[in-house]
């Protein structure tokens, strides 16, 4: 079952029915009943995996608590992760070593494995106590809202809203959230699809223009497809009434590298934070600056190795490792700059987002382009010219691209919207008129009876979410 | 807290962090000191270590949730010794 397809929306509709109507002890099994059916529509095979490790983990947890103190908690905890590692690096590294193309990869397992790694691990540093019941603990894992491609939640931020009354006055907020989402899917990203795959598809054709539309939409594509996927992800979890801790932050605001990663896909890097980088940076604290620098880059390496094992992604890791270690290794001396040189901070406000922006488009051409040989092309042919402008453009919007320049004008509306979603949120004030109420209300019925049947009569459906094959 | 280890830890922070204002209580975490990321922790780990002359393990790095386990950590390395 999509996310963007029509049955999506019925299953929605009826388990946040029945999530209300339910007294709130069943909730954790309506919950994990619904998570388990939508991963059946996928492949029940690999719901039974996914079963089993969340049962492992759990047993696993329990120990741990049990032993907490003991030396053999240690040991546990380490044949648990390790454990952890190798399902996923087993379902990750497969593909590569298999040639047959029908291999069967467990849906979400990275976002799955995840979890229940920084579950065990808390369990372990003693943060929080394992769980006792199975049931709301299996439906934490596998949250059919946040299975495919997150947010990463921690099981202490989602089980203790299980038993939270007052879910009803987030059904606004979540529908809405939802909209926004499908918006930048389906407006935004896929139509920016059409302009990069075309490019990609137009290296050779001598001139700049494709490599130019290539290296600059790329970003915007991947950020629309991404945070639309974590807008329906968010939003379906509040028309339940749960609550989800967000991905993105305006990550084309930051004015450093290091900024950027603080705000792009936020609960994957705040996890590797928590259980790689501090725990490693701890170890290699006597190194200096070294220590850091390897910290960074080890962090950094695998970000990029997360979404695959290929060269491309290694120089997509190393390449944004670069510039994080450059700036870790700078903070103080630029510190004092800026408090000696007070208009140097206006100029970078100014300058570091259009910075930040060039280094993540010249990254993500390793994450787009086919192999390294596509993405030398692409470089290469920045230097190629833009004489033959005119006719390049032509070719840039003919069928079946001609209608997807739209995405630029809607991407700038659908960006004003989620700055005003960020700032005040989708919630109608407490004051509202009830005239003003009733006509959101009446006007939120009706967007979504078009988007539901938009996505009822669509034949194609949308593009599969670039960040739900991770 | 203990006095002696509050007071001396205080002036551990204020130093890590550059600033004079800081003031600690058991409760306070990374999120009250805006200067307090992840790189500043390990800055901050390393200076602690230097001021009391202990040596922190992992685990114990990263069990800790608040000032208040770090004080305590500290008490119960320079109690041991």
């Amino acid at each position: 079952m999509q996310f963007l397809s029509f049955q999506y929306l019925c299953f929605l509709a009826v388990t946040a029915i029945g999530y209300r109507v339910c007294p709130l002890r069943w909730r954790s099994y309506l919950l994990l009943g619904t998570s388990y059916l939508f991963y059946c529509t996928w492949s029940p095979r690999m719901a039974v995996v996914l079963l089993l490790a969340t049962a492992l983990c759990y047993f696993t947890a329990l120990r741990l608590q049990a032993l907490r103190g003991r030396s053999a908690a240690s040991a546990l905890a380490r044949a648990g992760v390790s454990a952890l590692i190798l399902f996923l690096a087993f379902f990750k590294l497969r593909p590569l070593l298999s040639s047959s193309s029908n291999l069967l990869i467990p849906l979400g397992v990275s976002y799955y494995t995840f979890r229940l790694i920084s579950y065990l691990v808390d369990v372990y540093w003693g943060k929080y106590n394992a769980v006792q019941e199975f049931v709301p603990f299996a439906a934490y894992v596998a949250f059919f809202p946040q299975l495919l491609a997150g947010p990463i939640q921690r099981e202490s931020s989602f089980l203790p809203q299980l038993n939270r009354q007052g879910a009803e006055s987030r059904v606004l907020e979540g529908l809405l959230r939802m909209a926004l989402g499908f918006a930048k899917k389906s407006i935004v990203a896929d139509n920016l699809g059409l302009f990069v795959g075309w490019s990609y598809g137009h290296l050779h054709s001598g001139s700049a223009l494709p490599s130019i539309v290539a290296l600059y939409l790329f970003p915007l594509q991947l950020y629309a497809d991404f945070s639309g996927l974590t807008d329906i992800a968010i939003g379906s979890g509040l028309v339940l009434g749960t609550e989800a801790p967000e991905n993105f932050d305006a990550p084309f605001s930051a004015t450093s590298i290091t900024e950027f990663w603080r705000r792009w896909h936020m609960t994957l890097t705040s996890w590797l934070r928590d259980y790689v980088f501090m725990p490693v940076r701890t170890l290699t604290r006597d190194w200096g600056k070294i220590g850091l620098a390897l910290s960074l880059t080890v962090n950094m390496l695998l970000i990029a190795l997360w979404h695959g094992f290929t060269l491309g992604f290694v120089v997509y890791g190393l390449f944004q490792s670069l510039f994080l270690v450059a700036e870790a290794l700078t903070v103080s001396q630029r510190s004092k700059y800026r408090l000696a040189h007070p208009m140097s901070e206006k100029v970078a406000n100014l300058v570091g987002p259009i910075f930040v922006y060039h280094v993540i488009a010249v990254g993500s051409v390793f994450f787009r382009a086919p192999s390294l040989v596509s993405a030398g092309q692409l470089f290469a042919n920045l230097g190629d010219g833009l004489s033959r402008l005119g006719s390049d453009l032509e070719a840039l919007v003919s069928p079946p691209n001609h209608h997807a320049w739209i995405a630029l004008p809607a991407y700038a509306l659908i960006a004003a919207v989620d700055v005003h979603r960020r700032r005040n949120g989708f919630r109608l004030p407490d004051l509202a008129p009830r005239y003003l109420r009733w006509s959101v209300y009446g006007s939120v019925t009706a967007m979504w009876i078009l988007i539901a049947l938009t996505l009822l009569g669509s034949e194609k459906g949308a593009d599969p979410f670039v960040y739900a094959m991770f | 807290m203990e006095n002696v280890i509050a007071e001396r830890l205080t002036q551990t922070f204020r130093s890590t962090f550059g600033k004079s204002d800081i003031q600690l209580s058991r409760g306070t975490t990374a999120a009250d000191i805006k200067e307090w990321d992840s790189l500043m922790h390990i800055n901050l780990i390393v200076a602690v270590e230097r001021e009391f002359r202990v040596r922190f393990t992992t685990l114990e790095v990263m069990s800790l949730s608040n000032v208040g386990d770090l004080a305590d950590t500290i008490a119960r390395k320079i109690n041991k010794e």
